[in-house]
This record gives C-alpha cells, structure tokens and sequence, in this order.
C-alpha cells in the first residue's frame, strides 16, 4: 500500500513536470540562459562586433568604483528610488483608504478606473506628455503656478520632477492593490471600533493597517524592483541630463553597452544592479514579513 | 528619368558585373525607414537589368538598429551593404573602422571620379588617413530656418553680426518674442551651435581638437563656449534651453514665439506645411558672431551613409553601391524625398527655394560637426549644458572635456 501510494507520488509528480516543462524551457531559454550568458560576459571586454573576448577577470567589476558618472547614476538611482519607494505608497494609501470610504458603489469604481487608467499609459507616452506639462515657457505647470522654473533643465530639481511623473503614473495602480487589503478588512471590526468610539484614524491605525501590511510589502517590492531599473522616463524626458544630473544605473547601462560599445562593462554594472536590488528585497522582505512569520 | 535610371542599369549591368550568370544575394540594412519605398523601386529596376542579382533590403529603427548590426557582425551572418552613422558611436562607421571590419573603398572612388565630384566636406569627412570606407547618397547642414513675415512686421532685416542678433532680441523682446529658440536637453544640438561658433573662427578647430592635435583648452574654443553663454545670457536665445527639446523648440518657432531656429533639410516640410498661414519661411546663414569674422559657417556634412561589410560579397555590393551614389538614382532621391545629394548635379532638380538654398550652403563653408572621440563626444554635451545654465565656466566646461579625452 505503502509502495502503491509512493509510486503514485511520483506518477503525479511526473505529469507535473510534463506540464511544467514548456514553460520552464521557455524560462531557461529566455531568461536564464541569456542571464548567464551576460554573467559570463562580464568577465571579458568585449564590443560587440567581433567575435575576440579578452578575458578581463575581475576587472569590469573593478571599474565600477572608479566610475564617476556611474557613481552619479547610483546616487541619482538611490534617492528616486526613496523618493519612489516613501512617498508613492503612502500616496498610495491614502488614496485607496479615501475611494474605499466612498459609500456610494459606482462612484467607487469611477474613482478606481480614473486613478488606474494612469498606469495603461506607456512610459513613453506619459513621459512626452509631462515634457510639454514642464516645458519652461509655455508648460501648464509653469502657467499654473506662474513661474518659469527649468523642471527638466534645473540639475537640483529634474529627478524630483521625474519622480513626479513616475508617481503620478503608477499611484493607481498601488492604491488598487492597496484598496484590494482595504477590502480584506472584515466590516465587523469597524463596526465594533466605531462603537468603542474609534476617530477615522483610529480605525485606519488600528483596524486597517494591521490587515494591510503584506499589501504595503509587496507595493514596496514592486516599487523597488521598478525603480531601480527604472529607464523609459528618463530616456525620453531627459536621456540623463543635464549633466548626469538625472543619470541613473540603466540608462548608462544602455550607453556604456551600445554609445561606448563596452557590452562586458555593462554587463558587470547590470549584475551589480541585479545584487543590490536583490540584497534589498531580501532585507525588506526580511524586516517585515519574515521576521513577523518568525514572531 | 525612371527610363534614364533604367537605362543606366543596364550600363551598369553590361560594365562592372564580371561574372554575370552566377546568382548573387545581396543584403542591405538601413534604419531609414522612409527611404524604403524608394529604395524597393531602385532595387526592382536594378535587378532588372541584373537578373543574376537579388538585394533584400532589412530596415530597423533607429533604436533597435546598432543591436541589429551587432548581432549580425558578432554571429558572422554579415548583410553586404550597411547604413553606418559617420561618427563615433558604437556602431558608427569609426569603431567598425576600428575592429577591421569595412572594405576599403578606394578603387570605387577611383572608378567613379567621386573624388572630383563628391563636396569638400563629404571627402575630407570620410577620408581616413587616405582610405575611404563609405559612400554617402545624402548631405546635410544646420542653417537657421526664419520667419521672413515677423522680420518684416518688426522691421528687421536678416542678422549679420552680433550686433544685430542683440538688436533683434531687444525689438522682439518688446513683444516676448526670442529670435532663436534652442533646445538643449538632449546635448547634440549644443554640439552643434560649438562646432558652428568654433568653426566660425577656424573651420578645422574641431578636427584639430578631435585628433589632439590642439587642447579642447585652446583659447579659441573657450571663447566658442563662451559665445554660446553670452548669447544665452543677452536674451539671444529663448530661455529654458537645458530644459527644451529639439521638439519643444521647433515648436516654439512655428507658434511664432522666436522668430529663427537651427535646423537641417530634414525640416523643410514640416516647417513649410506647419507655419501658420501666411508666414514666409525662408533659410540664411547663421551669422559671424566673433569680431573680426566676416563668414558664418554651417555644421554638417555627410548625411545617410552606406558601407560594404569586409565579410560580405563585397564586389557585387560595391557595384550595387555605385548603382545608389549614381546620378540618375540621386536625382530621383532628391526629388522624391527632398534630400541633399553629395554632389552638385542631382540637386538641380531641386525646386523648393528652402532646398534650393540649402544645397547652396552646402557647397562651402560647412564644417564637420562629428567627434571621433566617443568620451570627448559626451564630456561636451555635459560641458555645454553646464556652461549654458551658468554651473561652470566656459574654461572649466573645455578642460572637463580635456580630461575625458
């Protein structure tokens, strides 16, 4: 019986794997393989061009900390990130705890469809549109505000300006993920805080958040996966500039691999974007999640 | 002239295929996607009178064009004939120089009298060290596009100095009109107002500094740099301009919010078609700005540019490419597509006054505005954009440029 049962284990496990194989073949063809083969590549120099790979053991990796500009990009990386990461979720947040308190049902998902529909814009798209928003003479934001501020061209304000895009494009799409645990919240607990004389913020502190904190946690991955790879916007809004001021890691990827033609360069950059954004989803992950599945 | 470009491949036909009879494919990449249509008829009337030879032509964007020929020269999978940026960039036509990777073009220069008919700036652009490796089939220079109509409502008459360029900005200024709009987010067009400004005081500056044969300190390019940010500063330019693109500033010039702007033929349509109705756009020189130059220049050179890949069947392609560089073939090209030839003779089907005054721009004065240095290349973008906005001095701009030679 013993036996039938294990022979059987193995049966389902194998039809399993007979179902899993296309996709994880096409997993390793796609992504795997060409990953490797970029790790690979990171030990040569090599432009692309011929078919000569000089092995350069470490000294791609080397180069990462004597590169000026790159330093630049990581800092740039760095703080749109934060800037991504601390104030689009709590944006987010507020947002959704606000549309989920309209009682009204179709008003509801009026308030869901506009804040989302941001988010179905391209990158592309939504950048060339904030270019004219910002643009320095005759840009809506500048008449608005009845300013001639430089919002691309300033090399303390750019990032922030570009930030502001990213934000405003994706904050929908947080708040619906977001209102989605707002909606896990049992109504129950409400009631019976309201009874015990709980303030609107009472209730998001003490009855929605406790609810909502896987929610936050994968908004807050997301965020900084998608920001430290961040490029679309910066490629059309600024391409980096003005002078690196708006650099960030993929888009001197992008040049150093196809303007300087130094594909084993980037490729050892690429890995070490891919260690440090790794390093901080584990340790944030970690922080909160894990270490609450520990307690 | 369709007959006449027929007739022409026949000639070809009969004269330089010396193994006629024998299949021959050949293949062609371009990234200029409007030429397509064009080029499909050139190639069908081509192999007519070539029944032995087949071209597929491949076109890419822009964007996906350097992987495209990456991967092509990387696996061995070489196409014959190749659309190549005259520049530095990674896949330009000096890095594939570079790695050894281009045929020599010498003998079809030779055979083609290219040499006596293709313009100054074409062949000392694309003359390495006494090698050709490419052949252009189009040219281009910036030359200021102007509102004929606003210079005449205001009173003004086409700048020919400095003086007048500050005049202009006072009289229009009146109005909150700039004379030039200049977008400079993206860095080239700052490159190109330097290697204009530079060129205007020795049309071979830029050269010099490239090779190393002078210092991007030299004093003349500090004084070229400076040029840029007094006229930023005196109200010349439209400001914003770190924070305008190409796009922006063309259109602040067709809604009439500057009177000029920097361009290339490229733009003759959407100029002509965009300005408002009754507006009369007209082309000039941009004007010697530097006391003691009486000659403007203009940055350009060659435009769409064609190479034969070593790996390739070489031969047969260097015929095909003769075959685009002809006259016939040219003609057409100018006609059909508005385009520049590199030689005098195909543009004289040009009709259109913009055009017409182009080519004869084209025809002297014009200097190189590419940088064989691809860290020099970005250090000057950056460098200009921080002397523009006033974060560092013109000399400090050109020795950051210096040190990333």
């Amino acid at each position: 019986m013993k036996k039938k049962a294990s022979v059987g284990m193995a049966a389902e496990t194998r039809t399993g794997w007979v179902f899993l194989s296309p996709a994880v073949l096409l997993i390793l063809l796609i992504t795997i393989v060409p990953a490797l083969y970029s790790l690979w590549m990171s030990f040569y120099a090599w432009d692309g061009l011929t078919a000569e790979w000089r092995f350069v053991g470490l000294a791609n990796y080397q180069q990462l900390f004597k590169d000026r500009i790159l330093g630049q990009a990581i800092g740039n990386t760095a703080l749109f990130t934060t800037i991504n990461v601390v104030f689009k979720p709590a944006a987010a947040l507020a947002l959704a705890y606000a549309i989920e308190s309209v009682s009204a049902n179709w008003l509801r998902i009026t308030y869901r469809t506009v804040f989302f529909s941001t988010s179905l814009i391209s990158a592309a798209i939504a950048a060339m549109i904030w270019s004219f928003v910002y643009d320095p003479n005759i840009g809506f934001l500048n008449k608005l505000l009845g300013t001639s501020i430089l919002w691309l061209g300033d090399k303390n304000l750019v990032l922030v300006s570009i930030a502001t895009v990213g934000i405003w494009q994706f904050l929908g799409q947080n708040a619906l993920i977001l209102a989605a645990g707002l909606q896990s919240v049992p109504r129950e607990l409400y009631d019976a805080a309201e009874m015990d004389g709980a303030t609107v913020w009472d209730k998001f502190r003490f009855v929605a958040m406790p609810h909502l904190s896987g929610f936050i946690a994968i908004v807050v991955v997301i965020n900084i996966i998608n920001n430290l790879k961040a490029y679309d916007l910066f490629k059309v809004m600024t391409d980096g500039g003005p002078r690196h001021a708006s650099e960030v890691v993929a888009t001197r990827i992008v040049k150093v691999a196809f303007e300087r033609g130094e594909l084993g360069y980037s490729a050892a950059i690429s890995y070490a974007l891919l260690l440090v954004t790794l390093v901080l989803v584990v340790l944030y992950l970690y922080l909160t999640e894990f270490r609450k599945e520990d307690r | 002239m369709r007959m006449k470009q027929a007739l022409l491949a026949t000639v070809f036909a009969v004269s330089v295929s010396p193994a006629l009879g024998e299949p021959i494919n050949l293949s062609m990449y371009t990234f200029y996607t409007t030429d397509v249509s064009f080029y499909e008829q050139v190639i069908a009337d081509y192999q007519k009178s070539h029944p032995d030879v087949t071209v597929t032509i491949s076109t890419f964007e822009a964007a996906t064009y350097d992987a495209a020929l990456r991967t092509a020269f990387s696996s061995g999978n070489v196409p014959d004939l190749i659309c190549v940026e005259p520049d530095a960039r990674a896949v330009g036509m000096y890095p594939l120089i570079g790695a050894d990777l281009l045929a020599p073009l010498n003998d079809l220069y030779e055979r083609e009298g290219w040499e006596d008919k293709f313009f100054d700036s074409v062949l000392s652009q694309l003359n390495i060290d006494g090698t050709y490796y490419s052949a252009p089939v189009s040219v281009n220079n910036f030359s200021l596009f102007y509102n004929a109509t606003m210079l005449e409502k205001y009173g003004l008459d086409v700048p020919n100095s400095y003086e007048d360029l500050l005049h202009m900005a006072e009289v229009l200024g009146k109005d909150g009109i700039y004379p030039i709009s200049f977008g400079n987010q993206f860095p080239q067009r700052g490159r190109d107002y330097f290697y204009m400004l530079a060129g205007q005081i020795d049309h071979q500056i830029i050269k010099k500094a490239d090779s190393g044969e002078i210092a991007w300190t030299d004093e003349r390019l500090v004084n070229a740099a400076q040029k840029l940010k007094d006229m930023a500063d005196d109200g010349i330019f439209m400001p914003g301009i770190n924070a305008m693109t190409i796009v922006q500033n063309n259109e602040a010039y067709l809604t009439g919010r500057s009177a000029m702007v920097l361009s290339g033929p490229w733009d003759i349509k959407p100029f002509e078609v965009g300005a408002p109705e009754g507006v009369e756009v007209s082309l000039m020189r941009f004007p010697p700005v530097f006391d003691g130059v009486t000659e403007g220049v203009s940055p350009g050179g060659v435009g769409k540019n064609y190479a034969v890949p070593k790996k390739g069947n070489v031969e047969a392609a260097k015929d095909f490419l003769a075959y685009l560089v002809s006259e016939p073939v040219l003609t057409d090209y100018v006609e059909q597509l508005g385009i520049m030839a590199p030689y005098a003779e195909p543009n004289s089907v040009a009709t259109d006054p913009i055009q017409v005054k182009f080519n004869e721009l084209q025809a002297t004065n014009v200097v190189p505005r590419v940088l064989l240095n691809a860290n020099a290349l970005e250090a000057l973008g950056s460098a200009l954009q921080g002397v523009i906005a006033g974060d560092i001095t013109a000399e400090e701009g050109m020795q950051e440029v210096e040190d990333a030679r």
